[in-house]
């Protein structure tokens, strides 16, 4: 398994494990997070704290996630490393995402 | 069983002929051989598929010819039982590790010997469907990578030619991941007083990622009266052009929610008379320009939204001045994000401190150069991204 999803106080956090978020994981990362929706989460963390590579995959993962959960959701992303951040950046998603360091932060703002 | 051939294989020409009557009451065509060394010659051109070897022979033993029928490259299987006079679980355990599938006391009864030929009958006809089966792959396989071979011609064939343009000399690098890539870049002239140039990566790698390389390298092309052509034919600004042909591209390709296959790119425009360079970053790794005064290699822009990822996506000019000598170049995270042994990145230091050393190298070499350079760090020429580079060198007019 590539993900865990933990549902608490109607919070979907997902996080994901492996080290590498490329091609080879990215449709799953769609799939869970599609399944969260579906559960009937409107509101979903994804938690990078493992990932140590992101690739173009990766990131259009974590595009297609957010359009998933859609305007009336809320969609925060936290524990970037350096490389990820760099990637948000470059690319400009850092101005389009709510992106917190740590996972009580991002759960706190998704409790607010 | 009906119609298949075993060899019998013993010193003892008797026992060969007991033996062969009892396998074809049980439906077998029996062949004989008086030594190991008869059966391999044999083996070797009849397609026979199983053997019975009497233990104790003279010459090569039971256990050698079971190992040498084990190295033989042929892929079909051949199913070994070893007759044995002994119950020695030693001698036993010895010719099963040697590769016997089987083994029968002597003096060998024949009802047992049909129950124990019917199990491997069962085992020569699965590995004779593998080896169908395998053969089956093996064409798909091959057929597959022919295609792939003439659609990696197709896509080398579109990209621009190198070296000496009008007002530019160019050069560049380009190493599909997996036969195509879903890099592409081009760059030709507009008119008589503009240069376009443009890098692009199709997210992922692969076939998928290289037809809509295509798809976009058509919107692109000058010839097929694509999007640059018509935006700069408006009498507006060039960064209003620039921006606007990234725009529409990025409304062009817009997917659905489960197919958002996005893109990153540079696309820009050289005003020939000035050197003048107006161009897009969109979401790809920033433009390098050496200027030959300094020689210095400065990043250009601080990125942007890639295209065909949100539809409201916006886009800004960045502007360079090129002097005479100076170089630009685009590449592809493919080279950035290229690891080594270790699992360190090639990066984008390493590169910029490259681009400084070779300054005073002629263009010329430099596609070779960064093609070895990017192929020594990643110690094989399997690369994980299609790694591509352009390097454009303004010339002014000659």
């Amino acid at each position: 398994m590539s993900f865990q999803t933990i549902t608490k106080d109607g919070v979907a956090v997902v996080t994901v494990t492996n080290s590498r978020l490329d091609a080879s994981i990215a449709p799953e990362l769609k799939q869970v997070v599609s399944d969260v929706i579906e559960a009937g989460s409107t509101r979903i963390m994804i938690d990078l704290d493992s990932v140590q590579f992101m690739d173009s995959s990766g990131l259009g993962a974590v595009i297609s996630s957010f359009k998933l959960t859609g305007k009336k959701g809320d969609f925060v992303i936290c524990n970037m490393n350096e490389s990820v951040r760099e990637i948000f950046t470059l690319t400009h998603m850092d101005r389009l995402f709510e992106i917190y360091t740590s996972s009580d932060e991002g759960f706190a703002r998704l409790c607010a | 069983m009906e119609g298949q051939s075993a060899l019998v294989v013993d010193n003892d020409a008797r026992s060969c002929i007991n033996l062969s009557s009892m396998l074809e009451k049980l439906g077998f065509s029996a062949v004989s051989a008086n030594s190991a060394e008869e059966a391999l010659r044999i083996l070797e051109t009849s397609g026979i598929a199983l053997v019975l070897c009497d233990w104790q022979m003279s010459g090569m033993n039971a256990t050698e010819l079971c190992e040498a029928l084990r190295k033989r490259s042929s892929e079909s299987y051949i199913y070994f039982v070893l007759l044995t006079g002994s119950s020695d679980s030693e001698f036993i355990s010895k010719a099963l590790k040697a590769g016997a599938d089987d083994f029968m006391h002597k003096p060998v009864d024949p009802s047992e010997l049909g129950v124990r030929l019917q199990s491997a009958a069962r085992i020569i006809e699965l590995q004779r469907k593998l080896t169908e089966r395998n053969a089956f792959l093996e064409f798909a396989y091959q057929s597959v990578t022919t295609d792939l071979k003439i659609a990696a011609k197709v896509q080398e064939d579109l990209l621009p030619r190198q070296f000496r343009l009008a007002v530019l000399d160019t050069n560049w690098v380009f190493k599909p991941a997996n036969f195509v890539a879903g890099d592409m870049f081009d760059y030709f002239p507009l008119g008589d007083d503009y240069f376009v140039f443009y890098i692009l990566d199709v997210e992922g790698h692969g076939i998928a990622s290289a037809l809509t390389s295509f798809a976009i390298n058509n919107q692109l092309n000058p010839s097929s009266h694509g999007l640059c052509s018509r935006s700069l034919k408006i009498q507006k600004g060039v960064p209003e052009a620039v921006v606007d042909t990234v725009s529409n591209l990025n409304r062009q390709f817009q997917g659905n929610l489960n197919s958002s296959r996005y893109f990153t790119m540079i696309y820009g425009v050289i005003e020939v008379s000035t050197g003048m360079v107006t161009m897009t970053q969109a979401g790809h790794p920033a433009a390098v320009h050496l200027p030959v005064k300094s020689g210095e290699p400065i990043a250009l822009g601080d990125g942007g939204m890639p295209v065909g990822m949100l539809e409201e996506a916006s886009y800004s000019p960045i502007s360079c001045q090129l002097a005479v000598g100076d170089r630009l170049f685009l590449y592809s995270d493919g080279m950035l994000e290229c690891q080594n042994d270790d699992g360190e990145f090639y990066g984008s230091e390493r590169l910029l401190k490259r681009i400084g050393e070779w300054k005073d190298l002629p263009i010329e070499e430099l596609g070779d150069l960064f093609d070895g350079e990017i192929s020594n760090w990643n110690g094989t020429e399997a690369f994980d991204d299609d790694v591509s580079m352009v390097i454009l060198e303004f010339t002014g007019k000659r």
